[in-house]
């Protein structure tokens, strides 16, 4: 609760801050809030409850939600240039938006009524699409951003629908109240059904599950690379445990309804997001389609409500964020090579030779990649794991078979980089790191491979 | 059955929201319907003035008042200057496919009838015009409403808003440089 | 506990080298094989200490997922001392040879070799389900990495292959273990076997078919052997010989722990299609290799005809292919290691391991010739080598398990014989091309690594007593276990 109420506070300090000194204070201090933010959601450990007329649960499992996310949010803002070389940046509106999405998605994984997840939801999104948009005189960008906005903005319209329409079925937005309704065993009206679809849509559109994923490739390919590492991550994490909260704590009597819709979308997810990451040549391109994959191993995890799926989804949360930082942060930290037209270059091919140029950045990359591969000595896989044993039922095997034969494909674009890192390159000169990226790096790369050797100390404190 | 009787046994209150909604409908077709812009926006308008008297029927003053000031007035206006400013008279407009529009209506079809069905399903209790609290709808009672149990969205919508506006400025603003993929 | 000593001592070694800067590649060579020497020693005193009785010292058992249910448990009977054995000295051995010769950015390359080693000590000694997979699949990793890097130049196509089939089985097989284990809510090899068994037939056929194509690519076995003769020509040969010697074993070892255990039923209705496959296979690799030029392919092939054989034995479910299996993964460990070392050493002198570029080698190199043909006959199994115990015993079990097909795997024998011989004759004998006037013996360094090959062949196949002893009991269990479905 109180992350919300200071970010939103501090958000605006932030906007302000871009006055003194062209800025140059904005991102320490950025990154001060987010500290200040993490730590000031221990202020409710330990005590539960339900706050402002029902409007937020509090409780631990919310509390280490939001600080995850808040976490993820100073690693990325700690890899994020200061974007002093870019004479028309406006560092301080990026950073107080940023603040300020994260009030979003603190929402949407604490709501209680309806209402703040669709609030939530809307902040999120608004900020994303003017982030996405915030390099302006790259035309990419500028379509990803138009977009990005027309088809959320569509998607919202209907997950908003949707929350009229539970309304209109049960006559209230709280999550109890609709589970508490539909417990009562008699016969709901159909449009709750309506609803939940609905309210589906629009999430996994935000997910990016198929087939809502349109819009993914393009988004995550013109959108700075900082703003895709956020959307893969943050919003992910977000939209993710919006769901679980939905599914498992308010529609969990209608699971024989939504299981099969949400069985469809992972099929489909899984097919399509790993079958077209291979084709592609950009690295962001093929990360964005591997989100897509990812998005239907999470609902995987919502699959089958079972005691263990939120241990089971923060642990893939997490592990696929370490992932995604290091994979996104090698990119950024390549960003000023070989640039062609004013453009970083993309493609896979900017990590030739990365081998013999600086190991530890290939080492970093090579690790991230086998984490989101699945390969046990990472985190990816035990968060495989427990997604899968989740979803295990007779019911959906197929679907897990199908998703490990997927990860077979997977495998192969995920060594893509790697088997490219290792090729001869003409550039010979070592690559100089920030030490701020490289901090950062090993926090990743060592978390990605504790979690896969002691995948108990984070599945266990939970 | 007896149409004639029918008509007659209607109240004064039948009468109107029927006349409204067929008014809402017919702006609303002619928004989608109309080739030029101009055109659309104004029957857009009409759709607003209706949905405001549907409001106002539903004993809800302040939201029928508020939606003519915002959409109606400050944003219909916008959406008009742009229309002007762009000058979008041409009609050059392509048709979507077939295959789209008969899509497009399957997909709308379907909804409307799992709509009609869902409606049809549900018993709408009727309300007591003795027991009924005419206030409901007022600004009074909103007002407590709003800064009492929906005190936290509430305030959180001002976020909403600024991101919205702080990024539309800073989108907006004209930059120098080159353009590039 | 010394089991887990045995595990980490290579792991934590490799870390060191890989953090603390500055270690030059000599001095990893160094500190790697004094690790591999140490690592070997322990297991000796082991095993010692196994056979006077102390057998706590084999076994190690931690909660590893606490809710999961699954434990970090090692245990090493019987068989899995045989492999231990094999893994630790071949271990030692490989990175001998990769000393001897000039890899760029050495030390990465022990690194990796200590790497597979602890993997592989793993594989061999892990009884919970997901600790076994978890080892099998990372035993790759850091072959395929030295196959990429050092390798030659088809070496990114060629090992990526192998890796994609690998994973694409070993995927299979997760997906078989995750049915498994929700169905009996245990990772304990030994007592999911009883829930397998208490599948029904379809469901269990379907487990035993993800198996065996697990398995069978990692082996490899027919028809899943398209990515070993090029992966083995291509790779180095520390990674030919950790991918010939050790890794092919996992997919045996894998048939004999993981496969017929979980699923017998599906073993039952399956099994002799299977003894036909590989027995298919052991011929048409032999008449492939007849037909080689290319010496490490001659190798390659045969390889993956002794592993058809030994899966065959696997598949009879009877003792005497157990127990034949198990000394023929020691024997083809050490005599193959022996063998594509020793067409390195060719290789290296002569520029060639094309049969044309070679022969009358025996005129220069007459000590090489000599060691050459002790291993070769090792591998050929002639009496009194470490080959022949494990071929009798692996006909046999083929032969009582179905006479026909007994007979056919009996070919083998005579095949066998045909294309190492061949091999043998062009490389070492004949007429010396004048290019290779100048080629040099052996040297002492290199004899290191032979003789004690040469030794264990000689020992081994005087002295089969040695293993059958030691492994008849864990091989009693299985086949008890297996008999009664």
């Amino acid at each position: 609760m109180y992350p919300i109420l200071f970010l939103s506070f501090s958000g605006l300090i932030t906007l302000f801050l871009g006055f003194f000194q062209e800025g140059k204070w904005v991102k320490p201090a950025t990154i001060l809030f987010l500290a200040i933010a993490s730590i000031s959601a221990f202020i409710d450990w330990n005590k539960p409850g339900a706050y402002f007329f029902n409007m937020l649960q509090v409780n631990n499992f919310n509390l280490l939600l939001s600080l995850v996310i808040l976490i993820t949010a100073i690693l990325i803002v700690a890899i994020s240039d200061n974007f002093k070389e870019i004479e028309y940046a406006h560092s301080a509106e990026y950073y107080a938006i940023m603040q300020f999405s994260l009030v979003g998605a603190i929402m949407m994984t604490n709501f209680q009524s309806l209402i703040m997840l669709f609030l939530g939801v809307e902040i999120l999104s608004v900020s994303m699409y003017v982030l996405t948009g915030t390099d302006k005189r790259n035309l990419r960008g500028n379509e990803a951003a138009i977009k990005y906005f027309l088809l959320g903005a569509f998607a919202t319209g209907i997950l908003l629908f949707g929350i009229a329409m539970i309304y209109g079925g049960v006559g209230a937005f709280e999550i109890d109240a609709i589970s508490g309704t539909l417990a009562s065993n008699q016969a709901q009206s159909l449009f709750l059904y309506i609803g939940l679809v609905m309210l589906l849509i629009g999430l996994l559109f935000k997910l990016a599950a198929a087939p809502f994923h349109f819009w993914t490739p393009d988004v995550y390919e013109g959108a700075p690379t900082i703003f895709t590492l956020f959307m893969a991550t943050i919003v992910k994490t977000a939209v993710v445990f919006a769901l679980y909260r939905i599914l498992h704590q308010s529609f969990q009597n209608m699971h024989l309804s939504w299981s099969y819709i949400l069985a469809g979308c992972i099929a489909l997810s899984l097919i399509i997001g790993n079958l077209s990451a291979v084709k592609q040549i950009s690295f962001k391109r093929m990360l964005a389609f591997s989100s897509i994959s990812h998005a239907g191993f999470l609902l995987l995890g919502l699959l089958h409500v079972s005691k263990t799926a939120d241990k089971s989804l923060l642990f893939y949360s997490v592990s696929y964020l370490l992932a995604s930082t290091s994979a996104f942060g090698v990119l950024l930290a390549l960003k000023n090579e070989r640039t062609e037209n004013g453009r970083s270059n993309e493609n896979i091919s900017v990590f030739k030779g990365l081998a013999t140029r600086s190991p530890f950045l290939s080492a970093v990359l090579i690790i991230s990649m086998l984490s989101l591969a699945g390969i046990p000595l990472t985190g990816g896989f035990w968060s495989k794991f427990y997604v899968l044993t989740d979803a295990a039922n007779d019911q959906f095997f197929y679907l897990i078979v199908l998703a490990l034969l997927l990860t077979a494909v997977g495998v192969y674009y995920y060594f893509k980089p790697i088997i490219t890192v290792f090729e001869k390159s003409d550039i010979q000169e070592a690559i100089t790191i920030n030490p701020i990226f490289k901090i950062i790096f090993v926090l990743t790369t060592l978390g990605t491979l504790v979690l896969g050797l002691f995948p108990d100390l984070l599945y266990g404190m939970i | 059955m007896d149409i004639l009787g029918l008509l007659k046994n209607m109240t004064i209150t039948h009468w109107s929201f029927y006349i409204v909604s067929m008014l809402t409908l017919f702006g609303a077709l002619g928004t989608i319907m109309s080739k030029n812009p101009i055109h659309s926006v104004i029957y857009l308008i009409l759709t607003f003035f209706s949905l405001s008297a549907h409001y106002i029927m539903l004993n809800a003053q302040f939201l029928a008042a508020v939606n003519i000031i915002v959409y109606a007035g400050a944003i219909m206006v916008l959406f008009l200057f742009v229309v002007m400013f762009l000058n979008l008279r041409e009609e050059n407009e392509e048709l979507p496919k077939n295959s789209i529009l008969i899509a497009a209506s399957i997909v709308g079809g379907i909804i409307g009838i799992t709509l009609i069905a869902a409606i049809r399903q549900t018993q709408i209790e009727k309300v007591n015009p003795y027991s009924f609290n005419t206030k409901t709808g007022l600004v009074e009672t909103l007002g407590s409403l709003l800064f009492n149990k929906y005190l936290l969205p509430f305030e959180l919508v001002s976020v909403l808003f600024l991101i919205a506006m702080a990024g539309a400025v800073m989108l907006g603003k004209r930059e120098k440089g080159e353009r590039h993929f | 506990m010394l089991i887990l000593i045995l595990l980490l001592l290579p792991l934590i070694t490799a870390i060191a080298i890989a953090v603390i800067p500055g270690i030059s590649g000599q001095l990893s060579k160094n500190i790697g094989g004094g690790i591999s020497l140490v690592n070997f020693l322990i297991f000796i005193y082991g095993l010692i200490q196994f056979q006077k009785g102390d057998t706590v010292l084999l076994d190690y058992s931690h909660v590893w997922l606490s809710n999961a249910n699954i434990n970090f448990s090692l245990s090493a009977d019987g068989i899995s001392q045989v492999l231990l054995g094999l893994v630790t000295f071949i271990t030692m051995v490989v990175i001998h040879i990769a000393g001897s010769f000039d890899y760029k950015q050495s030390s990465l390359l022990y690194i990796l070799i200590l790497l597979t080693e602890s993997a592989l000590i793993g594989v061999f000694t892990a009884t919970d389900i997901f600790l076994f997979y978890f080892f099998f699949e990372i035993s790759l990793i850091p072959v395929y990495f030295l196959a990429l890097k050092w390798g030659g130049e088809n070496a990114p196509k060629i090992t990526f292959r192998m890796f994609v089939y690998t994973i694409f089985g070993s995927l299979l097989m997760l997906s078989a273990i995750i049915f498994l284990y929700t169905k009996g809510q245990t990772a304990s090899i030994q007592e999911l076997a009883i829930t397998g068994k208490a599948l029904p037939k379809n469901v269990n056929i379907l487990l035993f078919l993800a198996f065996i194509v697990a398995f069978g690519i990692k082996m490899p076995m027919f028809p899943f052997h398209t990515w070993q003769p090029d992966a083995y020509t291509e790779s180095p040969t520390p990674a030919t010989i950790l991918l010939a010697a050790l890794l092919s074993k996992m997919g045996v070892y894998g048939l004999l722990r993981i496969a017929l255990p979980l699923a017998p039923i599906g073993w039952n209705q399956l099994g002799i299609y299977i003894v036909i496959l590989a027995i298919f296979g052991l011929i048409y690799g032999s008449i492939i290799a007849i037909k080689q030029n290319n010496l490490k392919k001659i190798l390659a092939y045969s390889s993956f005809a002794h592993m058809g054989l030994m899966a065959a034995g696997i598949l009879t479910g009877n003792l005497s292919g157990t127990q034949g299996a198990v000394i023929q993964m020691l024997a083809h460990g050490i005599n193959v290691a022996g063998l594509f070392y020793i067409v390195k050493i060719i290789q290296d002198r002569t520029g060639s391991r094309n049969l044309e570029g070679l022969g009358g080698l025996s005129q220069k190199a007459p000590v090489l010739t000599v060691l050459f043909m002790i291993v070769l006959l090792g591998s050929v199994a002639l009496p009194l080598t470490n080959g022949f115990v494990g071929e009798f015993l692996l006909l046999k079990s083929v032969f009582d398990y179905n006479n026909t097909l007994g007979v056919i795997a009996g070919l083998t024998i005579i095949f066998g014989a045909v294309y190492m011989l061949r091999m043998m004759q062009k490389a070492m004998f004949g007429q010396l091309l004048p290019a290779n006037e100048n080629i040099l013996d052996v040297n002492k360094s290199e004899l290191m690594v032979l003789v004690p090959i040469c030794l264990l062949v000689i020992l081994f196949g005087m002295f089969p007593n040695l293993i059958l002893n030691s492994t008849v009991e864990a091989a009693k269990a299985f086949t008890q276990l297996m008999s009664n479905i």
